[in-house]
């Protein structure tokens, strides 16, 4: 990654009108929002297109009001895309689950469609407990959490965006990790 | 507060995107442990959705948005499919109840009700499953795909285990059970053949089939509790509590230590294990009292007591060394369904020897040499169709799949009967040809009486022998079973690590590795 390409420029450069700018935030932030996107929307909603419609129109919502977006250090913008998802899919699960899909009884007696995957595979509890906690943690851990765990970042990558070095942000990223299970441990 | 090294190391492994070595895990801190596994589900979950595809399989049937690969399993009232997850990327169980079962709507609802509860468990040591549901008027529920083996099945083939060891694993039963019974359920089915090793050294408790609520367990179609572990209040016919999950628990520690299950009479395990640590000894007979107000009132108990017998024992070394044997040897065992009757088997035993191409009825041993130009085939012998997958790693670290090659008009399975491999093409007879010497030279043979779909998917991604130009390589030939041959080649060995579970299910899979280092000359 060049340096004039990281994401701090970039936002600069978008919030003065760049439209080449504005792209390319796009073009690096799609994929990955939209890979992120799949774990987190349920199964009656989940549909390639949908999922990624959501993430497009979310990207762009954000990137039309960037210049209310103060950017606070490296990682925050994807903490704050991934925040803006997150407040997008909650509200189209409560309204797929407001309205319903008309489901026999007998063909899903017991299938809660409103699952997520990652709520399928660690559990509804679960999954609140672990987003209280990553809450819970200080804002630059937070970001480097989701960067590693959640977006699956190289720490190359994750290094460019902070202006680090993979070795000090291997370092950073394992102490966050160690405190978010400190804090899950101790709210068992 | 600050995480201990153990945990730092798991915490490492984690964020290093490495299965975690649980059996490496202090058990101080249960609560600890479980918040790793839960990052470790987050981050695992993400991950497999960016990159994992559907095995290149046949579909043998669909049920809901899942596809069913492979039967695992069969019941009296239900069948066991291997099945792909495309909402998870994973594999799953999927258990569906049978036709005549389910046309019987009162145990579909049953069914349904206690998937349902169960899907809201989440645990590390509890098996996790994922959902229940109606589709095409099959009830069924999905629930993760374990590899590993039971305690039953370790015990069996290493012998009892020793006192830290099964203290340690007894904390970790301790812990699924706390979660069990804070959800209101009971087991109802604790036994040495539905508790996992997981790869890795998770301790799994599975076969929640058997779960349910005191309620539903008091109903007769939920008394299907095996009866060595049955407490004396159970056996004379009294309700079912969480109670007997612990008294059954004893029972389970019991034969852990012994490889024997405790008589009717007062259990003495000091008189019978006379090196056994008197405090470990003294859990397991107290939770086998047959006076229930002296057995240890609840699991968190029952974890203190353990936890206290242990002292300041740390995790038993055996603990590690028999999951490396495991990695070595390991067996694919059917998750929450391992202890179902497996369907009837005839043994199966492939003959497969590599022999030279002018003299096919000669096996290469140990110390034939062989020189530049000389060339190989594969004699297969099986009397049911097999799949073969042969490897290659030089010590420069070049490797190549020898078999499966496209192109060729053998492909798997073979068919029963004898086949010479790699055939003939278009007329010309192919065979693997030394090419080049000096240095050593690895081959692995796996053979296999189902396909390996993972190791088949991983295999995709390296490069195959090319036709034109056969491969290089062999001086000498030696033939080894693989667990007394020390791989060198790096991607040999990690390939074999990875897959250890899958091919450890020695009655589904054969390995036979091969090393010799090639004289620069002869």
């Amino acid at each position: 990654m060049h340096a004039e390409e990281t994401t701090a420029l970039l936002l600069d450069r978008a919030r003065g009108g760049d439209a080449t700018a504005r792209d390319r935030l796009a073009a690096r932030y799609l994929p990955i929002l939209r890979r992120w996107a799949h774990g987190r929307l349920p199964s009656s909603t989940r549909d390639l297109t949908d999922t990624d419609d959501l993430v497009q129109v979310t990207l762009f919502r954000v990137l039309d009001q960037i210049g209310k977006f103060e950017y606070g250090g490296a990682g925050s913008f994807l903490a704050y895309l991934r925040s803006a998802l997150l407040n997008l899919l909650r509200n189209e699960i409560r309204r797929v689950a407001r309205h319903g899909k008309s489901v026999g009884l007998d063909e899903n007696l017991a299938e809660d469609d409103t699952a997520s995957p990652l709520e399928l595979a660690i559990g509804r509890e679960r999954l609140e407990r672990y987003e209280a906690a990553l809450e819970a943690l200080p804002q630059r851990a937070r970001e480097l959490v989701i960067m590693r765990l959640e977006f699956d970042m190289t720490y190359d990558d994750i290094a460019s965006e902070l202006r680090s070095t993979p070795d000090a942000v291997r370092m950073a990223i394992k102490r966050a990790v160690e405190s978010l299970a400190l804090t899950l441990g101790e709210r068992a | 507060m600050s995480a201990s090294d153990p945990v730092r190391e798991l915490v490492e492994q984690l964020v290093e995107g490495k299965p975690i070595q649980w059996d490496r895990a202090p058990v101080d801190d249960l609560a600890l442990l479980d918040a790793v596994h839960l990052l470790d589900q987050v981050r695992g979950t993400y991950r497999r959705i960016g990159d994992a595809k559907e095995p290149a399989t046949q579909v043998l049937f669909r049920w809901g948005s899942l596809s069913a690969l492979e039967k695992v399993g069969s019941g009296a009232s239900a069948e066991v499919w291997r099945a792909w997850d495309p909402g998870l990327a994973t594999q799953v169980a999927l258990k569906l109840l049978r036709p005549e079962a389910a046309a019987a709507g009162l145990r579909s609802e049953e069914f349904l009700r206690e998937g349902r509860l169960l899907a809201k468990l989440s645990h590390r040591n509890v098996l996790r499953v994922h959902g229940a549901a109606v589709h095409d008027g099959r009830p069924g529920l999905w629930n993760e795909w374990i590899e590993g083996r039971t305690l039953e099945q370790q015990v069996g083939s290493d012998g009892p285990l020793a006192g830290a060891e099964a203290a340690h694993v007894g904390l970790e039963l301790c812990a699924a059970l706390a979660a069990i019974h804070a959800a209101g359920l009971v087991h109802g089915d604790v036994k040495a053949s539905n508790v996992l090793r997981a790869r890795g050294g998770r301790i799994v408790l599975v076969d929640l089939g058997a779960a349910g609520t005191p309620e539903t367990l008091r109903a007769s179609l939920r008394t299907q509790a095996t009866p060595a572990y049955l407490s004396p209040q159970a056996r004379d016919g009294a309700a079912r509590s969480a109670a007997d999950d612990l008294y059954a628990l004893g029972v389970l520690l019991h034969y852990l230590l012994t490889g024997a299950y405790p008589s009717n009479e007062r259990t003495d395990l000091r008189a019978r294990l006379p090196d056994l640590d008197p405090r470990i000894a003294g859990v397991v007979e107290r939770a086998l009292s047959a006076d229930p107000a002296q057995r240890l009132a609840d699991a968190h108990s029952f974890a203190d007591a353990l936890r206290a017998s242990l002292g300041s024992v740390p995790a038993p070394a055996r603990m590690r060394l028999a999951w490396f044997a495991a990695a070595a040897a390991a067996v694919i065992a059917l998750g929450v369904w391992a202890s179902w009757p497996a369907p009837p088997e005839t043994a199966w035993a492939p003959q497969a020897a590599l022999v030279r191409h002018d003299q096919a009825g000669i096996a290469l041993r140990d110390g034939d040499a062989l020189a530049l130009g000389d060339r190989l085939d594969l004699k297969l012998t099986s009397d049911r169709p097999t799949w073969v997958y042969l490897l290659n790693e030089d010590a420069a670290g070049s490797f190549h799949v020898l078999f499966p090659l496209a192109g060729l008009p053998h492909a798997n399975p073979l068919p029963r009967g004898q086949t010479m491999l790699p055939g003939e093409q278009a007329g010309r007879t192919l065979s693997w040809q030394v090419s080049s010497a000096g240095g050593r030279e690895e081959f692995v043979l796996v053979l296999a009486n189902a396909p390996l779909h993972g190791f088949e998917q991983r295999l995709a991604g390296f490069a195959t022998a090319s036709i034109e130009a056969p491969q290089r390589g062999v001086a000498q030939v030696g033939s080894a079973p693989l667990a007394n041959v020390s791989l060198r080649g790096r991607h040999l060995s990690a390939l074999l690590d990875e897959f250890a579970g899958e091919l450890g299910d020695r009655r589904r899979v054969q390995v036979v590795a091969y090393r010799f280092d090639a004289p620069a000359s002869q």
